[in-house]
C-alpha cells in the first residue's frame, strides 16, 4: 500500500482529481458499453415476445 | 478446418455456441479490471518523475493498444464478408465499430486528463493523440456510411471496404503523423513506459490490457447475438430464445 | 485502351454541357480562399505565411464539392450498370473517371494559383513549389475522393458523407505537402517530401481503383 490513509488517497500530492477522474471516465466509457447491449436485448426480447403472443391470438382468433 | 469456418459462420449456430460468452468473459473481464485498478492505484509505485499521475497509464495504454485492435478485428471480418460473404462477418463488423470509437475516445480523454499534470496543457499534438484522433475519425465514418446505408437498406459492402482502405492507411497516417510531430516539436516528454518497468508496475497494466481485452470480447459477442436476433427474429429459434427467459 | 478514351471523351462531354459540374467547386475554392482571407486580415506577413497551407486546404474542399457528383449521373442513367455486365474493366472506367475529375478539377486550380499567389503576396519561388505540390499530391486526392464518392453513390444527398469518409485519409498527403513547403521556405531538401509524395501517389494509383470498381460492382447490382 502507498498511502498511508483515506486522505493521502484522494489527493495524491494534488494529482488526485486527475487520476480518479480519469479511472472515473473509463468506468463510465465501460458501463454505457455494456449497459447499451443489455438493454437492447432486454428490448428484444419484450418485442420478440409481443409478436409471438399477437401471433397466437390472431391464430386463436381466426379459429 | 473450412467446414468449421462455415459452421461458425451460420448465424444460428454462432448464436446457440455463444449463449454464455457475453456474460462469463464480462464477468472475468471485471474481475480482472477491479484487480488491476486496484492495484494501480494503491500499489503500484509513483512514477520519480511524474509522481502519481502514472497511474493513468494503467486505463490509457491498455486502451490504446485494444481501440486499434478492434480496428484490425474490425478490418478482418470485413474481408471475411468481402471474400466468403459471410453475413454474420458483416454484422460482426458493424457491432465492433461502436465500441472501437468508444474506446479511441477514451484513450483521447485519459490522454487529455494525462496531459494536464505532465505537460501542463489538456491537449497536445502528440504523435500518438493525433493518430489515436484520426482513428476515431475513421471509426466514426464508418459509423455513419454504416447509419447511411442501413437507412437505405443496403448491406455494410461498402462499408466493409471503408474499412480495408482504412486499414491500409492506418498505418501510412502514423508514420507520417509521427514525421509530422518530429519536425514541428522537438521529443520531448513522451507518455511512453520506460523500457525497464519494474513489475509492480507492469503487472497490472497486463492485467488491464487482459481485462480489456476480454471486456470488448464480451460486448463484442453481446452486440452480435442482438444483431443475429433482431434479423432473424422471423425464426423458430428466435421466437424461442424471446421465450425461454 | 478504346475503352479509356472514349469513357473520357464522354465525361468531357459532358462537362461541356454542365459546366457548372467543374465551375461551381472553382469558385467555391476562390470563396473558401477568400474567407480565410478576410478571417486573417490584410496584413503581408501573416498571409505569405499561411497562404499556401489554405490555398491548398480549400483546393481539397473543392474537389470533395465535385466529387460528390462523380459517378452520379452514370448510376442514375443506368451506364454503370452497362460498364458493369460488358466485357469492359471497370478498373480503367474509374481510372478514366479519376483522370477526367483531375483535368477538369486541379488543372484549372494550378493555372489559378500563380494569381492568387501574387494576390498572396507570394513570391515567384514559393508559387512554383504551391504548383509543384499541388502538382504531386493532387492525383493521390483525386483518387481517394472518386473511392468515396463510389462509396456513397447509392446514397441520397451524399456529400457530407464523402467528407467524413475521405478527409481522414488527406492527413498524411496534407502533411508531406506542408512538410514540402516548409523545406522550401527553409531552403532544406526537398527530396524526401517529393519521394513521399510520388510514393503515396503510386500506393493510391494501385489500390484506390479497385477500392471504386468494387464499390461502384456492389452499388450496382444492388
Amino acid at each position: 500500500m502507498i498511502f498511508e490513509n483515506l486522505e493521502d488517497f484522494f489527493w495524491m500530492e494534488g494529482l488526485g482529481p486527475f487520476v480518479l477522474g480519469a479511472y472515473f471516465i473509463t468506468f463510465v466509457v465501460l458501463g454505457i458499453n455494456l449497459f447499451f447491449p443489455m438493454i437492447r436485448e432486454k428490448r428484444l426480447r419484450f418485442e420478440l415476445r409481443n409478436e409471438n403472443y399477437e401471433l397466437r391470438s390472431d391464430a386463436r382468433f381466426e379459429e | 478446418m473450412l467446414g468449421w469456418f462455415h459452421r461458425l459462420g451460420s448465424p444460428k449456430t454462432f448464436f446457440g455456441m455463444s449463449q454464455s460468452w457475453p456474460k462469463t468473459f464480462g464477468l472475468l473481464s471485471l474481475v480482472l479490471l477491479a484487480l488491476g485498478t486496484v492495484w494501480g492505484l494503491l500499489f503500484a509505485p509513483p512514477d520519480y518523475q511524474q509522481g502519481h499521475s502514472v497511474r493513468i497509464m494503467y486505463v490509457h495504454v491498455p486502451a490504446a493498444a485494444v481501440a486499434q485492435s478492434c480496428y484490425l478485428i474490425m478490418a478482418i471480418s470485413s474481408a471475411v464478408f468481402l471474400i466468403w460473404n459471410i453475413k454474420l462477418a458483416d454484422w460482426a463488423a458493424k457491432s465492433m465499430a461502436p465500441i472501437g470509437a468508444s474506446l479511441a475516445f477514451l484513450v483521447l480523454i485519459t490522454g487529455a486528463i494525462w496531459g494536464k499534470p505532465t505537460w501542463g496543457t489538456w491537449w497536445v499534438w502528440d504523435a500518438r493523440l493525433t493518430s489515436t484522433l484520426v482513428l476515431l475519425l475513421l471509426y466514426l465514418g464508418i459509423i455513419a456510411l454504416r447509419n447511411a446505408l442501413e437507412e437505405k437498406g443496403n448491406d455494410g459492402r461498402p462499408c466493409a471496404v471503408l474499412a480495408l482502405v482504412g486499414l491500409v492507411n492506418l498505418p501510412i497516417i502514423k508514420y507520417s503523423v509521427d514525421w509530422w510531430f518530429t519536425l514541428h516539436q522537438p521529443a520531448s516528454f513522451t507518455l511512453t513506459e520506460k523500457p525497464k518497468m519494474p513489475p509492480e508496475m507492469w503487472i497490472p497494466l497486463l492485467l488491464m490490457a487482459a481485462g480489456y481485452y476480454l471486456f470488448v470480447f464480451s460486448v463484442w459477442t453481446s452486440r452480435i447475438r442482438n444483431e443475429i436476433i433482431s434479423r432473424e427474429r422471423k425464426t423458430a429459434w428466435a421466437k424461442a430464445w424471446a421465450g425461454s427467459q | 485502351m478504346t475503352f479509356f478514351y472514349r469513357t473520357i471523351a464522354r465525361e468531357f462531354l459532358n462537362y461541356r454541357r454542365k459546366p457548372g459540374l467543374f465551375l461551381n467547386p472553382l469558385i467555391f475554392f476562390g470563396l473558401v480562399v477568400f474567407l480565410f482571407v478576410v478571417g486573417l486580415g490584410p496584413d503581408e506577413a501573416k498571409l505569405n505565411q499561411a497562404a499556401s497551407i489554405f490555398i491548398l486546404v480549400a483546393s481539397l474542399l473543392s474537389v470533395l464539392m465535385s466529387a460528390e457528383s462523380a459517378f452520379d449521373q452514370d448510376y442514375e442513367e443506368g451506364s454503370l450498370e452497362l460498364v458493369v455486365v460488358s466485357s469492359n474493366s471497370l478498373l480503367i472506367y474509374s481510372l478514366a473517371k479519376s483522370l477526367a475529375h483531375w483535368v477538369v478539377t486541379f488543372l484549372p486550380l494550378i493555372l489559378l494559383v500563380p494569381f492568387i499567389g501574387i494576390g498572396l503576396f507570394l513570391d515567384v519561388e514559393q508559387i512554383w513549389v504551391l504548383c509543384l505540390g499541388i502538382l504531386l499530391v493532387s492525383p493521390t486526392i483525386i483518387l481517394l475522393a472518386s473511392v468515396g464518392a463510389a462509396m456513397t453513390i447509392s446514397l441520397p444527398r451524399n456529400g457530407v458523407l464523402i467528407g467524413l469518409l475521405v478527409l481522414p485519409f488527406y492527413v498524411p498527403p496534407l502533411i508531406f505537402v506542408t512538410g514540402l513547403f516548409e523545406a522550401a521556405l527553409l531552403k532544406q531538401n526537398v527530396f524526401p517530401y517529393v519521394y513521399w509524395l510520388i510514393g503515396l501517389l503510386f500506393l493510391a494509383l494501385g489500390l484506390a481503383p479497385s477500392a471504386t470498381s468494387a464499390c461502384l460492382r456492389i452499388a450496382a447490382e444492388d
